[in-house]
């Protein structure tokens, strides 16, 4: 019996059970297990598309690296796209296929559009599989990278475009060289820890010679600058042991970033764009030893360390497409520029804002172009353009939700205004689904509680502004300075804060607190400057290096988190960008400065996020955030004495800078974080956190727990909107229940959704949201993987009678099982075609009682289910369904049986009469078929099948079933009376059946003198042991239950 | 006989009885195959029928449950059926000739299936796992290494199949009993990826076999979760249960 060996394991364990609890729990993220997080998107607007490549002997496949999204991979040329990277950094510089391999690609992680928003990126990985599997291959610190250029022949040489870090020194960047295939990197080209390669390009022909823009640029959290003594344009002829600085013809002075790119079709050819006092397209037409200034168009011009993309047609070396805030492209070979979206800033359909060109080699009329609001794919040489639809990579700052059912989400995106979008719909959330409901680039957005056509929106630098739903009209409603007030300074990300506890009440925040009472209509100014007023960071106006560029977005000393306590309206808390936190506990009459009592926080660190505690007055949690200063770490407190004091709760297992913190309404203990790197889940109030892993590796920026639904919403910037769908078992998820083997989680009361909602064919070029599972769910937790013995759940109804057995998830930590509150599905005969009635009668609302069978363990626990919130039928008509179903599926039950009977007795008659001769035999043979012809009379039975349009009373009755089921109000008269008179049919065919076995006894006779077995009747107990149990509710016995439960 | 040895230790080492007791693919092949009743005993058994209730879908809508019956007998032949309304459909390979009887539309004659339906029938054939004999089925088999999967922690086993199809095996460390398999298989000419989790292991004349399969296609949830009933060892099958019947004689007698 060597399969001892298992059950004496089995054995072990559960001694361990008994002796194995531990006083603390640790938690990771296989505890909180088969939790799920779905997407809804929207990929109608998408987000920002840094890199692009594909291959011109495949040209079906084309891979997209997003700013904060991700790699994406599609093999139908742009069609359909699947994430390949959600295991890794979101933030994406560079993407490169292996010109010898293709199913080789290198990324390069941390973009470098680096605006204020910009994500981080930890070094280079290769994919071998086409994207099944990735290696990091090193340059963990070089936090972006810009471009990789892959030998045409040696797929083991490498170059390495590194930018560097962003918001500090740092000596990792440059350019770097592997011929190991990046088991070794070689810095070949630096020039000091504040310049990183902007750009690379290489020689198609001679692969020993590149060309690299080093950049010297830094960004602060008020602050940006371009250009330095560090920028200049290097070349190698040699692979990258000697470089030389271009000059001839480039300008003097000091330079900002740099584009190059050497025509493929002519290698002689090399164009830069160059950012100086007088940005401009340079050419030469000698490898890059002299440079003519050729252009300075608007688009050539403009915001060059954001726009500094230059990509040449393949075959034509003249042509030269410039990539910025339109598309412009020159015929001339760079002497003039003309726009490719229509004349001036007409943008035709494209987005504006462009990062990322790829053009296929094999036919340079077929363009991918990446803009801040996705991909967009041209095959007719950029005339026109098709957006990319199925790219959910989103870029949201905040979120929020209104009250409806099905609530509906809002937010804003960066450079993609504000939307509004519903959390379910009928065959799934499509692009169609959102409805833009602000401009610019978006915020905070709230729907007012009171009245849910009304969303305040606003966008970049303080614009607020009132929108109508039902109208679309706009209103602006942001305060202006009065009286006495200094000029206000908005944060790039104004924050709008909703009173949790007075309608039409609003807070917003310059370097002052506003506040009003009247959906905004009026402002009443309710602080002093809150900030440091420092003037040393508010430089906005000469931000931007050799070009200025002041667009609000380095606006600092500003008030950037502000949290009215949903328990007290006049206190108040406020949280700025430069490192003060605030609290009035007068409404806003006097202000108290709390942030010194801050331990091992560095002065001046933006404060991300407050948040007023929903259990007790005096708790309050706030979030710093030091990346801007060249610092990723977690920086979490709590107080709870009105900030006179804090203590860290930045525990164990959580990663990444911090945006938001929120305490669970229900479950003091149980906090969410947002940060850089993800969702982290505290289930001890911040002393251990343990990852969130059904989510990609994606900024997470804001957080909302809806308060009826219970539903975690999930605000990421580069991947849309996730909801995790009902907290209610992770807030049960005690100490004590993890310390046990197995122990049930409650789940909030199940609604049954409204059969029927319209869908119609989709198209794969289309992401399309996940709706909620609209089944009653079941949680459990299991301390391991369950392996041995049954493991299963039984529901039973009020009357302790087995509805239903369903498998259990298996799974360590926490499990969630989906009951889908009906009866099985009606039994049927057999015939030639399916009937559409492929779902039992729902049960009604009400408690149902669950068992957890687990081997020899059983639990016993509850499930509620409650009618759908939005149900218009009276409780007397939904019983007049379910009764009138339930009558339908037993009598297709008794219609089963009775051909069944039928079929089996004429199998039996045949049987028997090949074992006879003569006229016992015809005689026999007779009868059978004059059974058969009984049989045929109730189903249809034969070849032909769904299209034969024959109608028996299986099929009448059938197709009868699957029409009240699906429909939860009162069945029509018709169906009713139709349902009566198949139920007289069949009792009608059911006589016919009896009459003819009166002939049994003459047959069975003649058996027994031939000694043969006799011809047997089934028995209805017989059949229903065969059905095992479905179909064969006790009538009676759950009709008397149903009613009990309706209160009928 | 490591793996038994340490199956008898006391309970606070039992935790270490994975990462102690093997260390190469043999050694991790061997604990499998002991756990599961022993290689011998595995290749004794030439014919089997389980029967059980496959699930597809979910949701509000409810699973379609439909009770199913598959026979086996080595050393490739197989024949599959499943009821849906009272119609039960037949899926056979008798070890030359996959054939289908799908009832479902009104087509009650049997037909040939296509290449690609026959090869999963085929690959379902090998009832006692690919581990079982595996050098001389002609497959291979190499350890990854070690995983964690969904919270336990798992060897992972590459196999080639002899075919040159490739799967992958997850091991619990501690019992050494697979609870996952990924397969890759070519089907109308795309490739796809078919996840299947394992589970409710129960003995069975000695053997230990998973009475609970979650399987998922291309990844997600699972859409199908198969729930075996019983399972019979040793049943007396004729081949021309799996052979196609001739046209004329479709109805064929339903599983015992």
């Amino acid at each position: 019996m060597k399969i001892r060996h298992g059950l004496v394991m089995v054995l072990v364990a559960a001694c361990c059970a008994a002796t194995g609890q531990t006083a603390e729990v640790e938690i990771d993220s296989a505890t909180f297990g088969g939790l799920k997080a779905r997407a809804i998107g929207p990929a109608v607007m998408s987000g920002r598309i840094s890199a692009i490549d594909g291959n011109a002997a495949d040209p079906v496949t084309i891979w997209v690296g997003a700013a904060s999204g991700g790699v994406w991979k599609s093999e139908n040329a742009g069609l359909s796209f699947e994430p390949v990277f959600d295991d890794h950094t979101q933030s994406i510089g560079a993407v490169r296929i292996d010109p010898s391999n293709p199913d080789t690609v290198w990324v390069g992680t941390g973009e470098t559009w680096v605006r204020n928003s910009v994500s981080v990126g930890d070094g280079v990985y290769r994919t071998s599989d086409g994207g099944k599997t990735w290696e990091h291959l090193g340059l963990e610190a070089s936090e972006r990278i810009a471009k990789i250029e892959v030998h045409p022949k040696e797929s083991g040489t490498v170059y390495v475009c590194a930018t560097g870090a962003l918001w500090n020194a740092s000596p990792e960047r440059g350019v770097y060289k592997t011929t190991n295939g990046g088991q070794n990197w070689e810095l070949i080209l630096s020039v000091d820890e504040n310049t990183g390669c902007a750009d690379l390009d290489m020689d198609p022909q001679e692969p020993r010679i590149l060309y690299a823009a080093m950049w010297q640029f830094r960004r602060y959290p008020d602050f940006f600058t371009s250009g330095g003594p560090g920028s200049a344009l290097y070349r190698t002829t040699d692979g990258g042991e000697n470089w030389t600085e271009l000059t001839e013809g480039l300008p003097e002075g000091e330079k900002g970033r740099i584009a190059v790119a050497v025509a493929p079709s002519r290698p002689a050819v090399v164009y830069a764009t160059v950012e100086s006092e007088d940005t401009a397209l340079y050419r030469s037409d000698d490898l890059g030893n002299t440079w003519r200034k050729t252009d300075t168009s608007t688009n050539v011009q403009m915001r060059p360390w954001y726009f500094s993309e230059l990509v040449v047609d393949p075959t034509d070396f003249n042509r030269l497409y410039k990539p910025g805030f339109t598309l412009t492209v020159s015929t001339d070979g760079g002497e003039s520029f003309s726009g490719l979206f229509g004349a001036g800033f007409s943008m035709g359909s494209v987005h504006s804002d462009l990062h990322a060109l790829w053009i296929n080699p094999a036919n340079p009329h077929q363009l991918f172009l990446g803009t801040d609001g996705g991909a967009y794919i041209s095959e007719d040489r950029a005339k026109s353009w098709r957006h990319v639809r199925s790219l959910p990579v989103a870029q949201f700052y905040h979120v929020s939700h209104d009250l409806e059912w099905p609530y509906n989400v809002y937010g804003g995106l960066q450079d993609n205004g504000s939307w509004k979008g519903p959390s379910r719909s009928s065959g799934g959330i499509t692009g169609g689904d959102w409805k833009v409901v602000g401009q610019g680039d978006g915020f905070w957005a709230f729907p007012d509680p009171n009245d849910a056509t009304t969303v305040y929106v606003e966008y970049q630098g303080g614009q607020l502004s009132r929108f109508d739903v039902a109208t679309g009209e706009t209103k602006s409603i942001k305060p202006f300075a009065r009286g006495g007030e200094k000029e206000l300074r908005f944060n790039w990300n104004t924050p709008i804060h909703l009173s949790p506890t007075r309608a039409n009440t609003l807070y917003y925040g310059s370097q002052y607190l506003h506040f009003s009472s009247d959906r905004g209509d009026s402002w009443r100014t309710i602080s002093p400057d809150l900030t440091t007023d420092d003037p040393a960071r508010q430089r906005q106006k000469e931000s931007g290096g050799i070009t200025i560029d002041n667009t609000t977005a380095e606006n600092n000393a500003t008030i950037y988190a502000i949290a009215e306590s949903p328990l007290n309206p006049d206190l108040i808390w406020v949280g700025t960008d430069d490192g003060l936190v605030q609290v009035s506990r007068d409404g806003g009459g006097t202000w108290t400065g709390v942030s010194d009592a801050v331990p091992d926080i560095a002065e001046g660190t933006w404060v991300s996020s407050v948040f007023a505690g929903p259990h007790a007055e005096a708790t309050a949690f706030v979030t710093f955030d030091g990346h801007r200063g060249g610092d990723m770490a977690p920086y979490l407190y709590r107080t709870d004495d009105f900030g006179a004091s804090w203590r860290s709760i930045t525990g164990r297992g959580i990663e990444g800078y911090v945006w938001t913190v929120k305490q669970d309404p229900v479950n003091p203990e149980l906090l969410f974080a947002g940060t850089e790197l993800g969702l982290f889940i505290s289930l001890d109030g911040g002393g251990q956190w343990a990852r969130f892993s059904d989510l990609p590796r994606v900024a997470v920026h804001d957080l909302a727990i809806h308060p009826t639904e219970h539903d975690l919403i999930i605000a990421t910037h580069g991947r849309g909107i996730y909801i995790i769908d009902d907290l209610t078992a992770l807030r049960g998820l005690s100490a004590e229940i993890m310390g046990s083997q197995v122990a049930l989680l409650p789940s909030r009361p199940s609604p049954q959704v409204l059969s029927g909602g319209m869908a119609w064919f989709g198209s794969d070029d289309e992401f399309v949201g996940s709706n909620p599972d609209e089944s009653a769910s079941i949680n459990y937790w299991l301390a391991r993987r369950h392996l041995f013995g049954d493991l299963k759940i039984e529901v039973y109804d009020a009357g302790g009678k087995l509805i239903t057995t369903l498998p259990g998830k298996k799974r360590r930590g926490m499990n969630r099982v989906g009951w889908p509150m009906r009866l099985k599905a009606p039994t049927m005969p057999p015939a030639n075609a399916l009937v559409m009635a492929f779902q039992g009668p729902r049960v009604p609302e009400g408690e149902y009682t669950f068992k957890l069978i687990k081997g020899k363990e059983v639990l016993e626990g509850k499930v509620e289910l409650v009618a759908d919130p939005r149900n218009p039928h009276p409780k007397e008509d939904r019983l007049l369904q379910q009764t009138t179903a339930l009558d339908a599926y037993h009598l297709l039950s008794d219609l089963t049986f009775v051909a069944d009977s039928i079929t089996d007795l004429r199998d039996q008659a045949r049987d028997r009469a090949g074992q006879l001769e003569n006229r016992e035999r015809t005689n026999l043979e007779s009868f059978a078929d004059d059974l058969d012809e009984v049989h045929g009379t109730l189903v249809v039975a034969g070849e032909g099948g769904l299209m034969s349009g024959k109608e028996e009373p299986r099929e009448r009755l059938g197709g009868l079933f699957g029409e009240i089921v699906s429909y939860d109000g009162r069945p029509s008269d018709s169906q009713i009376e139709r349902l009566g008179g198949l139920a007289a049919e069949l009792a009608a065919k059911r006589t016919e059946f009896e009459t003819a076995t009166a002939k049994i006894d003459g047959f069975n006779r003649t058996l027994a003198k031939r000694e043969l077995a006799p011809l047997v009747l089934l028995t209805r107990e017989a059949w229903d042991q065969r059905q095992e149990g479905a179909g064969s509710a006790d009538d009676a016995a759950s009709r008397a239950a149903w009613t009990l439960v309706l209160g009928l | 006989m490591r793996a038994r040895a340490m199956g008898m230790i006391l309970c606070g080492l039992a935790l270490l009885a994975g990462s102690a007791a093997a260390e190469t693919v043999d050694e991790i092949v061997a604990a499998n195959l002991e756990a599961k009743g022993g290689e011998a005993a595995w290749m004794a058994v030439e014919t089997g029928r389980m029967t059980g209730t496959m699930r597809m879908g979910g949701g509000a809508a409810g699973a379609m449950e439909m009770p199913f019956t598959v026979e086996f007998k080595k050393p490739n032949k197989i024949r599959l059926e499943f009821t849906m309304q009272g119609m039960t459909a037949v899926q056979a390979f008798d070890g030359e000739i996959g054939w289908a009887i799908l009832p479902f539309l009104g087509k009650t004659e049997p037909e040939e299936i296509a290449e690609d339906q026959v090869k999963q029938l085929k690959d379902q054939t090998d009832f006692e796992g690919v581990l079982v004999n595996y050098k001389e089925k002609g497959h291979t088999v190499e350890l990854v290494g070690e995983e964690e999967v969904d919270g336990t922690p798992a060897y992972k086993l590459k196999v080639t199949r002899a075919d040159g199809d490739v799967d992958y095996l997850y091991l619990d460390k501690e019992y050494f009993v697979e609870f996952k398999m990924e397969a890759t298989r070519e089907v109308q000419g795309n490739e796809v990826t078919v996840s299947t989790v394992l589970g409710d292991y129960k003995e069975v004349d000695g053997l230990l076999f998973a009475h609970s399969m979650e399987m998922a296609f291309g990844g997600g949830e699972a859409q199908q979760v198969i729930t075996i009933e019983s399972i019979e060892l040793g049943v007396d099958l004729p081949d021309d249960r799996f052979t196609m019947p001739k046209k004329a004689d479709a109805e064929t007698a339903p599983a015992k």
